[in-house]
């Protein structure tokens, strides 16, 4: 009952910040979607190069190649046709080559009735321009001839990695937007405290919220992700000379796909939703504050900021002042710029490694990489999503960077200091800090490198075209901070609500 | 025995370096029924001293009794509980939900209790405080007084044994303030024992028992007859 009317009401009324979670969540959530169902293509994909096709051969009549040892034998007692099998293929030698008619046409028809047709009638496939390439007989001997299982293992494992790396990115931008929620909220939750909810109650409100998030964000970001993992496999796709991909249903969601997009979606619900509950319940009833505080070191004070402030070092020593409150906010901000510029960098490498030897960015052989790219999609996705989260989670640090100060630009402004003066105190602010995650981020990251690819024998190519792309890796961040800095350090500057005079400042910024 | 009794209660606030005492040993005893002010400069350590009496806060040391039971030893849940049920508070800005209707916000403690209230015992709460044609408005579309008037039946709806009121008229105008006033000791006559923090004289003024606070510390007591 009371649930019911807090929920139906607060989503009305903060609209503004579920909107917000949602587009967090769902990205989160469409990212899994989009992972998993990646994995499950892959898988037909990577059987789809190697299903079985018929064609004509010059050494013997026709072939069938990607063939099983024993589908010859369907084939024997054929009139003027002897089949063989031999590496991989299955080859029909002609007894008379001058009258092949009769021979192809029974082959034919046993490789439409027993290798085409169940292959259709599996994927639901009823198009009649279907290329007569593919069969699905015989896959389970393919899956141990070819060693399919241990492939589809590596695809699963490597995607369940990356999956969690990813998380990791994305966990932090979901609880930095829900903790701004919390903030928004506080006073709320202390009122309800007051009244007297218990800690069940409390608990019980946020539970279901936060299962109605992962119910929307799920409804929106899974068909999302598994959208954008369909273009990935919806473009024909050469596999050898005049064969496509084009009309191989290769795109695959299954239950497998749909269940481990729910649980890992589920799974970081549930941490974001741990994590905001420590803070809701740490919010207590009393409303205590420190506003009445008695300073006596207030005028101190304020004769060291006008002797700085006449001093000419103004930024400087200001920007110092700044950096000295909010900190863990810009800690925070830092260390998770640094980290996922980290995973840039071990990515790039990662891609470098993958990729063909000959589309390793250390020549520049634009169609093999393009190529290779292609092939490599995930990667590119990866790069995608982990930007967003990460650009989504510095954006919240920042701006809750910035509403932190709002006292400290008051009171400043109090003592007289203009607006540009204050921006300039928060550019130096940024500069530096960017300065130091940027650095701290790329040696961690080549750490982390070296530390993996070394051992393989992966060197770190020196190339033009290897360190431009460092270019973008950096860029991005650079301009996530100038974005920030312009508007939400630029607002705070902007609406600066003078303190009054005879206001204490806090402590904390002597020298 | 008293309703509420307080033994030698200390209050710190920890900031960063600084450590600030709020109330330096308080002790004293309300008796069932009485309705009594607590004055005092701003900053003196009122609304810790109601709130701690109130349970809202735990004091740093020292022992809150209602009707005899220690706050203190209670575990989280059965504070609230008990709050809800023995203790009302008004706050010092209202502390509407603002996105519940006022009838919503009046039956708030009850919910949580799971009780819904009737519709006539709303109705009769409301026509007590003058805000039954108020109640489906929202915080933002009444007046300061209409709100706390709305705090007030919150306070109330689970007809509570004591009654907190943190400056209850501080945002209220002379003729307001009579109103709230009026309401507060129609309640006390009926039984029900009410402490008010208060600046305003004429407050403290209707109230039998003065108790002022200066420094963290009672520097003295009224009581008129
Ligand atoms: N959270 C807090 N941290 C530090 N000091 C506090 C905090 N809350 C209150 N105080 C201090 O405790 C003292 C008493 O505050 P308060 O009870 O609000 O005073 P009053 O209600 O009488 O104006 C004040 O000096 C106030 O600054
Ligand atoms: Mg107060």
């Amino acid at each position: 009952m009371f649930e019911k009317l807090m929920l139906g009401r607060g989503i009305r009324y903060y609209r503004r910040s579920y909107v917000n979670i949602l587009c967090v969540f769902a990205a989160a959530m469409a990212m899994f979607s989009f992972m998993n169902v990646f994995a499950a293509s892959l898988l037909n994909y990577t059987e789809a190069v190697e299903l079985p096709y018929i064609t004509r051969d010059w050494t013997c009549g026709f072939r069938i190649v990607n063939a099983v040892p024993g589908q010859e034998e369907l084939f024997r007692g054929i009139p003027g046709v002897r089949a063989e099998f031999e590496n991989g293929s299955i080859c029909f030698y002609l007894t008379d080559p001058e009258n092949a008619a009769g021979p192809w046409e029974a082959v034919e028809k046993i490789w439409y009735e027993k290798f085409r047709n169940p292959y259709l009638a599996e994927f639901g496939v009823d198009d009649e321009s279907f290329p007569a390439l593919y069969s699905y007989v015989g896959r389970d001997g393919r899956d141990t001839i070819y060693d399919y299982d241990a492939h589809r293992n590596e695809i699963q494992t490597n995607v369940l990695l990356f999956q969690s790396a990813l998380s990791v990115l994305a966990l932090p931008a979901m609880i930095a937007i829900c903790g701004e929620y919390i903030a928004e909220r506080t006073p709320d939750i202390r009122t309800l405290c007051g009244i007297g909810i218990g800690e069940g109650q409390l608990g019980r409100l946020f539970f279901f919220e936060a299962g109605l998030l992962y119910l929307v964000s799920a409804a929106v970001g899974i068909p999302l992700g598994a959208g954008i993992a369909a273009l990935f496999f919806s473009g024909a796709r050469g596999i050898g000379p005049g064969r496509s991909l084009a009309e191989y249903p290769v795109f695959r969601m299954d239950a497998g796909s749909l269940g481990l997009t729910l649980l890992f979606g589920w799974l970081a619900v549930v941490l974001t939703y741990a994590v905001m509950m420590k803070k809701v319940l740490s919010i207590d009833a009393a409303y205590t504050c420190m506003e009445t505080v008695p300073n006596r070191r207030a005028e101190r004070h304020r004769d060291l900021y006008r002797k700085k402030r006449t001093s000419g070092q103004f930024d400087r020593f200001f920007a110092e002042v700044l950096r000295k409150r909010g900190t863990s906010l810009l800690l925070a901000r830092d260390v998770l710029e640094s980290v996922s510029l980290a995973v840039g960098v071990f990515s790039l490498n990662a891609v470098n490694y993958l990729l063909d030897e000959d589309a390793r960015m250390t020549g520049w052989n634009r169609d093999s990489v393009m190529i290779s790219l292609a092939n490599n999609s995930l990667f590119v996705m990866l790069g995608v999503f982990a930007v967003f989260f990460s650009l989504a989670a510095v954006w919240i640090f920042t701006k809750r960077h910035a509403e932190s100060m709002a006292e400290a630009v008051g009171i400043l402004s109090a003592l007289g200091a203009e607006e540009g003066e204050i921006y300039a105190c928060f550019r130096r602010l940024t500069v530096r800090s960017q300065a130091v995650s940027l650095a701290a981020g790329f040696a961690l990251g080549y750490a982390v490198t070296l530390g993996v690819f070394e051992a393989a024998g992966y060197r770190i190519p020196v190339s033009l075209p290897y360190l431009l792309a460092h270019v973008p890796l950096a860029g991005v961040y650079c301009l996530a901070a100038w974005i920030g800095a312009k508007t939400a350090y630029g607002k705070i500057c902007k609406n600066i609500e003078a303190g009054e005079d005879g206001e204490p400042i806090p402590a904390g910024e002597e020298e | 025995m008293p309703i509420l009794e307080l033994k030698h209660i200390r209050k710190e606030f920890v900031s960063g370096p600084r450590t600030v005492t709020a109330l330096g040993d308080v002790s004293l005893r309300i008796e069932e029924g009485e309705m009594t002010a607590v004055t005092g400069p701003s900053g003196a350590g009122k609304s810790t001293l109601l709130q701690i009496m109130a349970g809202l806060l735990k004091p740093t040391s020292g022992e809150v009794k209602i009707d005899g039971q220690d706050l203190g030893a209670m575990s989280r849940k059965r504070s609230a509980a008990f709050r809800r049920k023995n203790v009302g508070y008004v706050f010092q800005r209202f502390n509407l939900l603002p996105m519940l209707t006022a009838r919503e916000n009046i039956a708030v403690p009850a919910l949580l209790d799971g009780v819904k209230p009737s519709e006539e015992s709303l109705l009769a709460l409301a026509e007590s405080l003058g805000i039954e044609d108020r109640l489906d408005h929202f915080p933002s579309e009444l007046s300061g007084g209409e709100q706390q008037r709305v705090a007030i039946a919150r306070a109330l709806v689970n007809d509570p044994r004591i009654l907190f009121a943190d400056e209850p008229t501080g945002n209220l105008d002379s003729g307001t303030t009579g109103d709230v006033m009026e309401v507060f000791s129609r309640l006390n006559r009926a039984g029900r024992t009410i402490l008010i923090v208060t600046h305003d004289p004429a407050v403290a003024g209707a109230c039998r028992r003065v108790l002022r606070i200066r420094d963290g510390k009672i520097g003295g007591e009224e009581v008129s007859s």
